[in-house]
């Protein structure tokens, strides 16, 4: 099976460089739809669904190999590899997808020029002094509620069952359609997701990387980036005004301003630490 | 009418059949009607310029919230059929469905909500769920059986294999006969293969098929149940195979016949070594019964000739007394040797012979001179057509014993009116001895097994009678000379056996 095909790849844009997208748990590329327009005026964007997610190859979902994060972290240096041969990518992850990006670094550092990190959390439950946001007992109750809710996650069921096949005032397009995942699918997601803890990787990471973090955000709290900071080789923090997880969404031009700042920052051969 | 008009539509609003719900981007509530708050069991004021949208979600549902909703109305502009938990004032999750839409509000954006009960959609989605649990759960299970099943059947026929076994089964309500493909090696197919429930009835010896299904038939009665045949099957290769067929019948429980299955087994070989070891524990007995038989007459003449010595007798008495001993000695001697040989032959040593060049006509003369003594009143003729220095490369003592069994032979067995003649011949590669007699041909059954062991005349009350070794080890001494044997027998010419010795110098 192609790896385009897998992963649903598609590439916008020209330029010397080259950034990678990597959505993060619940949607797909669409998620950039806002953003990634804008880098594809200066770079080379390619942009991908991780297996399991919107347009990938839901046949090539292996239950063990996506039991943890390290399965995603080979289809995206597999990604890097088949579309940016021997050219170091600008990596962009949103959210859990940052952590993927740390873990495909240590694996291959090579590959990678910077990671430019949306809303990342390297571990979402309290640990000790660490701050991650949430209690075991409340991703016990995440769990549940992907289990009790599972026709509304479901990519097929909810429409049939409402017997509303159609919602003409919506148009075609709005059917919910880039956030749904299968069930099952987006069960073992939220457990490789929500109950990982890769603190121990991030000082591992040699590139330089830009940690996108909202000053309002349940799912990866200030601290979360504070800390990340912290511990990192080479890392910059930029905290933004944005109440929620999706700043790319909600906040796109804060956003894009860190970013294209980061990026020119490392164009112009100047590291700005944090 | 302008102010009816904006008091229906507050009245809608307010009491609306669903939760609405104005907020902003960031989820901070700034409207909401009273349907929402009488389900929710919130005062206005709680909730209005107070609280978010995500405050009033489940931790789950926040994440949920964060993950899906919020991006989705950010780039559809509207979520429909969303359901989610909301927490109300009793702090009970209340389940609802949710579509949103976002909307400019004098200049600026802001989403409404509205809300729907679902609790029995949460109800109905709980069963589903629950019942596709069921479903897995007992599909789970299916699956583990069906694997212990397919391992039990691996074993099952691995072991089949091992012991050569090979099923078959019979539908009771069609009596129609199934085999498993290993059953084609049964009747000479090299290699596995179906057979046909006729194929199979053809291949079964005609005069053990009535039994088969006899058997079968037996076997079906309740008070029954066992199927056991043997059976001869004649294989596509030309071998006749034995087969043992065992199967058991299992009867419902108002005795009528559900499973009729068994299995089969070659027992060919089995079958060949029983019947060679019943042949031999019959040969050992028959022989130990003739030896004493015949032990215990000449014994019981020599004592009563001893008996009749101690008397003092005339001379001529005395001759034919002792005469009669030296012949009943010689019998038994005969006897016990030939027992010897036998025990020889048959442990497979082979008799002993040591060949060297001898005067066949010497030998001859001596053995014919002893056994005229050994048959009184009997002719005896020998006829010598060579010249009588002529070598032979053979075992004196053996010819002798050879020439002797079959003379006692053509003796017990021939006419006691005519001569029984020796003769020695020149033959085409060698010399060949005959020993010839009058009397009642051979019968041609016995022909082909005449040199077995224990293979007997028809007049077996002779007192002359061998206890049957007699032409096995004439067989044996043959072999051992590479020499060759004839007999002919006819009512016409008698019965002559012919010993043809080669031209041998080494």
């Amino acid at each position: 099976m192609s790896i385009a095909r897998r992963n649903n790849v598609q590439i916008v844009g020209n330029g010397p460089r080259t950034v990678v997208f990597a959505h993060g748990f619940g949607c797909d590329q669409a998620m950039w739809r806002l953003l990634a327009p804008a880098f594809a005026q200066k770079y080379r964007v390619i942009l991908f669904d991780l297996v399991g997610s919107g347009g990938s190859d839901l046949t090539a979902y292996d239950r063990e190999k996506y039991a943890s994060l390290d399965g995603y972290a080979s289809d995206l240096l597999d990604v890097i590899n088949e579309f940016s041969p021997g050219i170091p990518v600008n990596f962009v992850g949103h959210s859990v997808s940052a952590m993927i990006g740390v873990l495909a670094d240590i694996r291959s550092p090579e590959l990678f020029r910077a990671h430019l990190m949306i809303a990342p959390s390297p571990c979402y439950i309290d640990d000790g002094v660490y701050r991650g946001g949430f209690s075991r007992a409340d991703i016990e109750e995440l769990l549940n509620t992907l289990d009790s809710n599972y026709l509304g996650w479901s990519s097929t069921m909810a429409p049939a069952i409402m017997g509303v096949p159609e919602r003409p005032e919506l148009g075609v397009e709005l059917t919910n359609s880039f956030c749904r995942t299968d069930p099952e699918i987006a069960k073992q997601f939220a457990r490789a997701t929500f109950l990982s803890d890769h603190r121990k990787n991030l000082p591992l990471v040699r590139s330089p990387a830009l940690i996108v973090q909202c000053d309002d955000d349940l799912i990866a709290p200030v601290e979360v980036g504070a800390y990340m900071a912290r511990v990192m080789q080479s890392a910059t923090l930029r905290v933004i005004e944005n109440v929620g997880h999706c700043p790319h969404l909600s906040a796109t031009d804060a956003c894009s301003q860190a970013m294209i700042e980061f990026l020119n920052s490392l164009d112009d051969g100047v590291h700005a630490y944090g | 009418m302008p102010t009816d008009d904006s008091g229906l539509k507050a009245a809608l609003y307010e009491s609306a059949a669903c939760g609405l719900m104005l907020t902003s981007p960031t989820g901070l509530i700034e409207r909401v009607n009273t349907t929402f708050c009488r389900w929710t069991g919130f005062a206005k004021a709680e909730l209005e310029g107070k609280r978010r949208i995500q405050d009033l979600l489940t931790v789950g549902g926040r994440i949920f919230h964060q993950t899906h909703w919020a991006p989705l109305i950010r780039l559809q502009g509207s979520v429909a059929e969303v359901k989610i938990d909301l927490i109300n004032a009793s702090g009970r999750a209340v389940p609802m469905m949710l579509n949103a839409l976002s909307r400019e509000h004098e200049g600026s954006p802001a989403h409404e909500l509205a809300f729907f009960l679902a609790e029995d959609r949460h109800k109905y989605e709980t069963e589903l769920l629950h019942a596709r649990q069921r479903a897995e759960e007992s599909l789970k299970a299916q699956m583990m059986l069906q694997s212990e099943l397919g391992r039990a059947d691996v074993r099952l026929k691995i072991a089949m294999e091992a012991a050569n076994l090979h099923v078959w089964h019979i539908d009771v309500s069609t009596g129609e006969l199934s085999f498993d493909n290993r059953c084609a090696l049964l009747l000479g197919h090299v290699s596995p293969q179906r057979v046909s429930n006729d194929e199979f009835l053809r291949c079964v010896e005609l005069a053990d098929r009535n039994e088969l299904l006899k058997a079968a038939e037996e076997a079906t009665d309740p008070s029954n149940g066992v199927y056991r045949c043997t059976f001869r099957v004649n294989g596509v290769d030309g071998v006749q195979r034995t087969v043992l067929s065992s199967g058991r019948v299992q009867f419902s429980d108002d005795g009528r016949p559900e499973y009729f299955t068994g299995v089969l087994q070659d027992i060919t070989e089995l079958h060949e070594q029983r019947a060679q070891a019943e042949s031999r524990a019959i040969f050992a007995e028959q022989m130990v019964g003739i030896v004493s038989h015949d032990l215990r007459n000449p014994l019981q003449g020599i004592s009563l000739a001893t008996d009749i010595l101690s008397k003092a007798v005339t001379p001529e008495k005395l001759a034919r007394v002792v005469g009669g001993m030296r012949s009943a000695a010689n019998r038994a001697t005969r006897l016990v040797s030939d027992l010897l040989d036998f025990t020889q032959a048959r442990i497979g040593r082979g008799l002993t012979v040591s060949r060297k060049p001898i005067q066949l006509h010497g030998v001859l003369s001596e053995c014919v001179a002893e056994l005229t003594l050994a048959f009184p009143g009997r002719e005896l003729l020998y006829q010598s057509k060579i010249d009588p220095a002529t070598t032979c490369f053979a075992d004196a003592d053996r010819v002798h014993q050879m020439a002797g069994n079959l003379i006692s032979n053509a003796m017990t067995y021939g006419a006691k009116d005519a001569p029984v003649i020796v003769s020695l011949a020149l033959a085409p590669r060698g010399v060949a001895l005959t020993v010839h007699n009058q009397g009642r041909p051979i019968p041609p059954e016995l022909i082909p097994t005449l040199f077995e062991p224990l293979t007997r005349g028809a007049e077996t009350h002779s007192e002359n009678r061998s206890i049957g070794l007699g032409l096995f080890i004439v067989k044996e001494i043959v072999k051992a000379h590479r020499a060759e044997v004839i007999v002919r027998s006819t009512v016409e010419q008698g019965t002559s056996f012919t010993i043809l010795f080669p031209d041998e110098v080494a």
